[in-house]
């Protein structure tokens, strides 16, 4: 069947509700409250399945309290219904932080919601509200402005800072699908420069790293352009001072990352000297035996990267920097404003490449596949053109059939991931570097 | 049997123009010739039909959805003046929920029970909020519901403003089976000063429109609404009864509506302006035409 000219397109992220209810189902015991229909919570969280399998949580998906408006709320306005709801999810629901959210419906309707929380005050346990009308922004908005929310409602403001304790942020549970992995490598990294970590995120979060959040010295934002707002925000409200980077990937990034860190917060040389010698070592000694395979595989390939802003060009600097590869184009997927693509354009061109990529942002899957097609010589009649070949195509699902069309090798990395679950792995810092290169290799032996 | 044609006109008008009164007069002089007419307030205030019901209020589709939850469109329909069927959208309090939304809902209520079809109806007319602030208040002109538009304007620059964003709106849903324009109530029209009724009549030319009625301002009115009845019914024959049924007459014999040519933002403040230093002109004495003309 011939592909049309305008496909109905796959989404690549979901709405401004669909990043803060991913984002809540992850905080430690902490219960979204919808006001909407109720088709938002049922159809954001099964998006969220997209993230590799990242399922439920400890109140999501069919367990979110929601009002589920009708069609007389919508009339005569829905501020008692969520009254209502409110009070009976303390009844029924153990939760220690609780958010309120709205939806486009209510939004539109212009339902008072802050005034109807405001009213039930004092409540049993801390209620935080946010307006999340999914026409707002897509899912990574959504995360920033609950971070942000969460600092100006609910994180106690500290006078006295720990100068040794951190905050991470910049990466959206689910739609940023290796986060654990990556937020797990972090914190054990800088655990051992000796610093306390709060990802607020990951298994071994509790509330308590959420309460303390306001003594960190320091806010580590992974993303370049996902949640800085919030951190420029932190900074007025709580004092403190932010770092934008991006996920660090393999040695020679994480060295760097590492060594920033390290500055910013006074850690001695010797410390960090110390552990870098052991990580490199530790990270080459397994570079080091899978070498005999390398070199008997045709390893070096072009690769095309498909991924979301925060994503995208640490993926792609691995590739060039740290294993030697030819990325060919880059692919940014989200629906950035022209000040977000310079911002990411000009980090973009601060990457020492062997060979520069083209950067292009793109979220059609159809346009990104017609975009080298029509670009690259090897699909014009002439075989005498050089060609993108081997290739490997690092993007997410979807991105399935555009491998197809180079002949190449494909791995997923980016949401929606729907071919493999993504449990404990991650692709950020030295054991992270270590997967991904697991990962692209076993994917070039697959076939074998 | 052919199917009767149910005439379904819509009315539409500034807050506070005259709207309502002068749908209520072109009800019940078309019930007094002898047609079969609703009359459908889509306003939240819910008194379109009351100077039909000896200045009573009745309950509206939306307060019924609220309580009952499930409507039977009956029990929304209520008799007034000369046998007219009157019915009131609704809508919820100011300031809270979406008064567009319920519009849309109480009108398809009617619609989907198809209540004007079993009362034999020879005329619906939906008097509507007409500054058209959102899709809900457009859905009379949208396919489907109403065939003429009609709006009630009086020479006062924000009342024609609002009839030119309605206009706005007719023109935007021309292309896909909406209603169509039939022309201009002109309302509170003084006949023995000239520009009040020049200004309206440079309107609808400049828009491609025309004039229906002008109704010009009448105590007769005022006392007939202060004791709950319309003017064809309090004074059936009074001068202003008459300019109605004249009015009623016009609408029976409409039939062929036309697509407006609005003005747009510019085109409106310059044809304001204009007539703005013309009326200053002429009050104050100012001869504008050239000496030979004298």
């Amino acid at each position: 069947m011939a592909i049309c000219g305008n496909p109905i397109e796959r989404p690549r992220f979901s709405c401004m509700l669909g990043g803060v209810l991913a984002t809540i189902s992850a905080l430690p015991k902490t219960i979204p409250i919808i006001h909407g229909a109720q088709g938002c919570g049922g159809s954001l969280s099964q998006g969220l399945m997209l993230g590799g399998a990242f399922g439920t949580g400890y109140a999501g998906n069919s367990a979110i309290p929601s009002t589920n408006i009708t069609e007389s709320d919508v009339i005569f306005g829905g501020e008692d219904r969520l009254r209502e709801e409110i009070q009976g999810v303390f009844e029924v629901m153990k939760g220690d932080l609780f958010v309120v959210t709205t939806a486009c419906m209510t939004d539109i309707i212009g339902d008072d919601a802050k005034a109807v929380v405001d009213s039930l005050t004092p409540l049993p346990k801390p209620v935080v509200f946010l307006e999340t009308g999914g026409f707002k922004g897509n899912s990574y908005y959504g995360y920033g402005r609950l971070i942000e929310e969460l600092f100006l409602q609910y994180i106690p403001k500290a006078e006295k800072k720990d100068p040794k304790a951190v905050n991470i942020f910049g990466l959206v549970p689910g739609y940023d699908p290796f986060f654990r992995g990556d937020l797990d490598e972090l914190k054990r990294l800088l655990n051992a420069l000796g610093l306390t970590v709060n990802t607020f995120i990951t298994n071994d979060q509790t509330q308590e790293n959420l309460l303390r959040a306001g003594e960190a010295s320091l806010n580590i934002m992974l993303s370049r352009v996902y949640g800085v707002d919030a951190a420029k925000t932190i900074k007025e409200s709580h004092g403190i001072d932010y770092f934008v980077t991006d996920i660090p990937i393999g040695a020679a990034a994480t060295e760097v990352f590492i060594r920033d860190v390290a500055a910013k917060l006074g850690v001695a040389q010797q410390q960090t000297d110390d552990l870098l010698k052991a990580e490199i070592r530790n990270y080459y000694m397994y570079i080091d035996r899978v070498t005999d395979i390398i070199a008997d595989t045709d390893f070096q390939n072009y690769v095309v990267v498909v991924a979301n802003a925060t994503q995208a060009l640490p993926y792609t600097k691995y590739l060039d920097n740290e294993i030697g590869w030819l990325p060919a184009y880059v692919f940014i997927t989200d629906g950035l404003d022209e000040d977000q693509q310079a911002l990411l354009r000009a980090a973009f061109d601060e990457i020492a490449f062997e060979t520069k990529p083209e950067l292009v942002f793109e979220t059609d899957t159809f346009k990104i596949q017609q975009y080298i097609e029509q670009k690259n010589p090897q699909f014009l009649a002439d075989e005498y053109y050089p060609t993108i070949s081997p290739a490997f195509v690092l993007g997410s699902t979807i991105e399935r059939r555009l491998a197809e069309v180079l002949n190449g090798v494909f791995l997923s990395v980016s949401y929606p991931i729907i071919n493999r679950v993504v449990i404990s792995k991650g692709y950020a810092g030295f054991r992270g570097g270590l997967n991904l290169f697991e990962d692209l290799i076993g994917a070039l032996l697959a076939g074998r | 049997m052919a199917e009767k044609k149910i005439k379904q006109i819509a009315i539409y008008g500034k807050g506070g123009i005259g709207k309502s009164t002068t749908t209520s007069n072109l009800s019940a002089a078309l019930s007094d010739m002898g047609y079969k007419v609703m009359q459908f307030g889509c306003d939240p205030k819910a008194d379109s039909t009351n100077t039909l019901r000896d200045g009573s209020y009745i309950p509206t589709v939306l307060e019924l959805l609220r309580d009952k939850g499930k409507v039977d469109a009956h029990e929304a329909i209520f008799e007034g003046y000369n046998g007219i069927y009157c019915v009131e959208a609704g809508g919820p309090a100011p300031g809270v929920g979406c008064a567009g939304r319920g519009i849309i809902t109480a009108v398809q209520l009617l619609k989907q029970q198809k209540v004007f079809e079993e009362l034999d109806l020879d005329y619906v007319i939906y008097d509507v909020l007409g500054d058209v602030v959102c899709g809900g208040f457009a859905v009379p002109i949208r396919e489907g519901i109403a065939q003429h538009v009609f709006t009630v304007s009086s020479s006062d620059f924000m009342a024609i403003y609002a009839a030119n964003n309605l206009f706005k709106g007719i023109q935007k849903y021309s292309n896909s089976g909406g209603a169509l324009l039939g022309g201009v109530i002109a309302n509170s029209v003084s006949l023995d000063s000239g520009y009040q009724r020049s200004i309206i009549d440079d309107f609808v030319e400049r828009t491609k429109t025309q004039v229906v009625q002008y109704v010009p301002r009448s105590i007769t009115v005022t006392q007939s609404e202060l004791s709950g009845k319309t003017t064809i019914e309090a004074a059936p024959d009074s001068k202003q009864a008459g300019v109605y049924r004249e009015l009623a007459q016009r609408v029976d014999e409409h039939t062929e509506s036309k697509t407006p040519n609005p003005l747009t933002p510019q085109e409106l403040r310059e044809w304001a302006a204009k007539w703005s230093d013309q009326i200053l002109a002429a009050e104050s004495g100012e001869v504008r035409q050239p000496a030979e003309s004298i």
